[in-house]
């Protein structure tokens, strides 16, 4: 892995662990990634354009989700419509990016911002060709599991 | 007091709702710049306040501000921008285009609870 991606990784790790904590109160940890996400289910992704083109997607499972989006609008995890939690994990890739924007100013990975999108569907896996420079990192905590993925292209 | 949101995520949204009647204002909503607009037009610009998100399908948030800005009704609206936008030249830009406050999400509850009442001359919570 490239000096590039790793600045980029610390940037957008520092950006989750403040925006989870930010908008749920959730402490996460980077941890690691042999110790697995599980069965990720819905993935907020974002392309990021600039001198290098990024994917961004962050993915969680069911039980994250419904703690996540729970305590980020204040509702009981059992009145929120999965329309809710797609959407909220989706504004959490949108918030990270932005996050981090400012921070890669200047770098080979400067970038400007899209709509997010999401991904859903069960044992969600983003494969890149082989020649995609791409970074994992995982996070969490006693509750929650969140897999942070870039892709460069 | 009668506030209008616009931003594409529904979840945003709900989280502004909850600020609104914690303040026990009126919210109004759309998920997009047309929306909007068409919301102005129904409550005839009566609206004190717009919470207005940037990266948005159709119309963003940067054109729509320059839209109600130009308009001879809609311009005396004091426009926050919430948005994840968060490098100087943006918000220069915004301010340019006659924002009033710029917030950046993340946010916490009480952050936006304070920003909706510094826009409004309301002071503090």
């Amino acid at each position: 892995m490239g000096q590039g991606m790793e600045l980029l990784g610390k940037r957008l790790g520092a950006a989750l662990q403040n925006t989870i904590q930010t908008m749920t109160g959730f402490c996460v940890e980077q941890a690691d990634p042999a110790n697995g996400p599980g069965d990720l289910q819905i993935a907020g992704a974002m392309v990021l354009s600039g001198r290098k083109n990024l994917l961004l997607a962050i993915s969680v499972d069911q039980k994250t989700a419904q703690l996540l989006i729970s305590y980020m609008t204040g509702t009981d995890f059992r009145d929120l419509k999965q329309e809710e939690l797609q959407d909220g994990i989706t504004e959490f890739a949108n918030m990270v990016a932005g996050s981090a924007k400012e921070a890669l100013l200047d770098t080979e990975y400067e970038y400007h911002l899209s709509v997010p999108f999401t991904i859903i569907g069960e044992h969600i896996r983003i494969i890149a060709k082989k020649k995609t420079e791409k970074l994992d990192l995982f996070f969490n905590n006693d509750e929650v599991n969140i897999l942070l993925q870039m892709f460069s292209f | 007091m009668r506030m209008l949101s616009v931003d594409d995520s529904a979840v945003i949204r709900k989280i502004i709702r909850g600020a609104a009647e914690v303040l026990e204002f009126e919210m109004v909503e759309a998920e997009d710049g047309y929306e909007a607009l068409k919301v102005l037009d129904e409550y005839q610009g009566d609206v004190d306040l717009i919470l207005l998100d940037w990266n948005m399908p159709g119309i963003n948030g940067l054109e729509l501000l320059k839209e109600l800005k130009s308009s001879e009704t809609y311009s005396r609206i004091p426009v926050m921008m919430v948005t994840t936008e968060s490098r100087k030249d943006n918000i220069i830009e915004a301010v340019k285009a006659g924002v009033a406050h710029y917030m950046i999400k993340p946010f916490t509850m009480e952050e936006i609870m304070k920003k909706i009442l510094e826009c409004l001359g309301r002071g503090s919570l």
